[in-house]
């Protein structure tokens, strides 16, 4: 059966290769399929990793971008270093950035102030927002554990015996630790921008979801109109968050903005405090995201050639054990005259089948697994009811992958390169055979 | 002469208090008066002086910084060194906020919330009301004379004027902000001048100058104080004393908390 050159020739060998790697595999099926069931768990738990890999790496992007951040930010660069009261973008910027692009644009303000409900008080961080815009850039409006999101009117407007009320949004855990909620009056006492003690009342209409750690217990949200009654401002913002259309290139579009934001400075006047305005994308502005998030296709792989190495051992062992315990067998055929390469190549094919059957059970095995915790996934809400706080993403409690064929494919790969560099050593061993002596015994 | 020398540095600290108004309302001493003495006799002379004065005043306040400018009209009472009323009249939009000193303490009364607030001691260096004075500076007055010792460091000429120049430097066990406060004095007239103080480091923070002197009830005072902060020489505050009278009748409970919180 010495392999002639003549191509029929060629490939009867081959059939015949073929047909005995794959008939040799069930000689010993008990092995062959605990082999195979090591494939499948490497598979399945490859491919369920990275579906929840992926789950965590969305989960943290959505949380950073689609819940506060926006995909683009401007600000005053003053406002970046010290978070510098008077560090604003006027109105009007807001205005030709509206008009001269397809992109949502929600203007925020910031300010810090001393909230008493009762007889507690708390440092809080009161961010004024445009409701209608907000809701336009951001989730942000609709991520209430309880009440509305109701920021526009005031509650009750001023008359000459009463100062305006108007409503407030808060952080759960500020709720919790002013004990107040929906309903409750809060008072605010800061110094506003004119150097005055500014001062009001204000209602709760609602209660946000887990946000960010920081904002959650001393974030305070309210209308920008409110705010500039508190703080004694006129009419500029202290950061402009940017949603882009889906899929839009976030680079393209920070470049956008930047050039429009350089023109608009060359024929206005920016107020004289606060530098220049910065335009930055969000995974300049939470790097520890964006880092993450490069990372993780990094640790994917070097998580996957663990564990394939360990299944790789297995099938290592297989197949030693295969090729040791036909010595004699393999000594006969070389005797009858297979040659060499003919036998390497039949020990390398039923490796190969070995991992086809392994790869093929284990990826639908994978997908199954990765689409259950994509549909389900894993429930940690009666542990963690409030999600988990992981490098400062508020993860939700119930933890759900995301599979892509990404990930089932690499898996695969993966999976038959380390199978087949494994059955390389009983190969190795065989072609190292000498017929005389493994007949001698 | 010791009388001066006791309550120039007052002044400067007390820019907003009214306390401040009883340190600018000492009776203009007679030449004779004007003797030099020892350190001891003339606080203790001041001490006397001080306790049991009263004073109402009407005051404006403007404040220049980088970033705003703003005028408060404000009426204010007080009631030897421990005690002070201040209530703002204008603007409209602040009108009727109070602030009470009892000692070293500090309460604002805040209408449109209904809200008393004690400052917090994290509090007390910073701004009072926006302007260029500190919470500190309100309270820091009182404990003055137990806080610092003063000397006269130059008694002759200056740049054609008769003054006298104290140094209050303080006791080595004194919570106090400054280093070092040196205090000019009109010698003919008895008036402050001027007051300068010092970090810990001897860095000139602060300056605060009085001009215009007026006779308020007979009595000779400087009607405008002018504060300028050293690291922002274009920012400034002033206060302009319109009316000031000595020895009022105050209402028993005027400084009381109780009343302070009714907002009357």
């Amino acid at each position: 059966m010495r392999i002639g050159f003549h191509p029929v020739a060629v490939l009867a060998t081959l059939r015949v290769l073929v047909f005995m790697a794959w008939r040799n595999l069930w000689r010993n099926w008990m092995r062959s399929v605990l082999t195979i069931a090591a494939m499948v768990a490497a598979m399945s738990l490859m491919i369920g990793l990275g579906a929840l890999m992926e789950g965590l790496l969305r989960q943290m992007e959505t949380y950073a971008t689609d819940l506060s951040l926006g995909q683009v930010q401007l600000h005053r660069q003053e406002f970046i270093d010290d978070r510098e009261l008077y560090a604003q973008l006027p109105a009007d910027l807001l205005q030709a950035l509206e008009a001269d692009t397809p992109y949502r644009y929600a203007p925020r303000l910031y300010a810090s102030a001393l909230a008493s409900a009762g007889d507690l008080s708390e440092g809080v961080l009161l961010k004024g927002v445009d409701v209608v815009r907000e809701g336009q850039v951001t989730r942000l409006p609709g991520h209430l554990r309880r009440g509305s999101f109701a920021l526009g009117e005031p509650v009750r407007r001023a008359s000459a015996e009463h100062p305006a009320i108007h409503p407030v949004v808060l952080g759960y855990r500020l709720a919790e630790r002013l004990k107040v909620d929906v309903g409750g009056e809060i008072v605010l006492i800061t110094q506003a921008a004119d150097g005055s003690i500014g001062n009001g009342l204000f209602q709760v209409v609602g209660v946000l979801s887990p946000v960010e750690l920081g904002f959650d217990r001393s974030g305070m949200l309210l209308s920008i109109q409110a705010f500039n009654t508190l703080m004694v401002m006129h009419g500029g913002y202290h950061e402009i968050a940017v949603r882009l259309p889906p899929d839009a290139p976030v680079e393209a579009a920070q470049q956008r903005i930047q050039d429009l934001a350089a023109a608009w400075t060359v024929n206005h006047e920016l107020p004289a405090t606060g530098g220049a305005v910065v335009v930055r994308r969000w995974q300049q502005i939470n790097p520890t995201v964006a880092d993450m998030l490069s990372f993780s296709d990094i640790y994917t792989t070097v998580i996957s050639v663990i564990i394939f190495s360990i299944a790789a051992l297995g099938m290592l062992n297989t197949m030693l054990m295969a090729v040791f315990e036909r010595s004699r067998e393999f000594g006969i055929l070389m005797a009858m005259g297979v040659g060499r390469f003919s036998l390497t190549l039949m020990v390398l094919l039923e490796s190969f089948f070995l991992s086809l059957v392994g790869g093929l059970v284990g990826g639908i095995a994978g997908a199954l697994l990765g689409w259950w915790l994509e549909v389900d996934g894993i429930d940690f809400s009666s542990y963690m009811p409030d999600g988990i706080d992981w490098a400062g993403v508020i993860l939700e409690p119930v933890y759900r992958g995301h599979l892509l064929w990404k990930h089932v494919w690499t898996a695969e790969i993966i999976m038959i390169a380390i199978i087949m560099a494994a059955s390389l050593i009983p190969t190795w061993r065989t072609v190292r055979l000498k017929p005389a002596q493994v007949l001698h015994g | 002469m010791p009388i001066q020398i006791r309550r120039c540095p007052p002044l400067a600290v007390l820019a907003v208090s009214v306390a401040l108004l009883l340190a600018l309302a000492l009776p203009a001493p007679s030449p004779a008066s004007a003797q030099p003495r020892d350190a001891q006799a003339l606080m203790k002379l001041m001490d006397e002086l001080w306790r049991g004065d009263s004073s109402h005043a009407i005051m404006r306040m403007i404040i220049k910084t980088r970033h705003y400018e703003r005028q408060m009209l404000m009426e204010s009472w007080s009631g030897g060194t421990e005690k002070a009323l201040v209530r703002i009249q204008e603007p409209a939009k602040d009108r009727g906020i109070t602030t009470l000193k009892v000692e070293r303490n500090i309460y604002n009364y805040l209408p449109k919330i209904n809200r008393v607030t004690k400052i917090p001691p994290s509090m007390m260096m910073t701004s009072w009301m926006g302007s260029h004075f500190t919470n500190d500076d309100l309270v820091s007055e009182s404990s003055y004379e137990e806080d610092y010792d003063s000397s006269i460091s130059f008694e002759g000429t200056r740049e054609g004027d008769e003054i006298y120049e104290i140094t209050s430097i303080p006791k080595p066990d004194a919570a106090v902000v400054w280093g070092k406060i040196v205090t000019i004095i009109d010698k003919p007239r008895l008036l402050p001048v001027s007051a300068i103080f010092y970090d810990e480091d001897g860095e000139l923070v602060r300056t605060v100058t009085y001009s215009e002197p007026k006779r308020f009830e007979q009595r000779l005072v400087p009607s405008r104080m002018l504060l300028r902060p050293q690291d922002k020489p274009d920012e400034y505050t002033e206060v302009v004393y319109e009316k000031l009278s000595f020895d009022v009748k105050l209402p028993a409970d005027i400084f009381s908390l109780q009343r302070l919180k009714s907002g009357r």
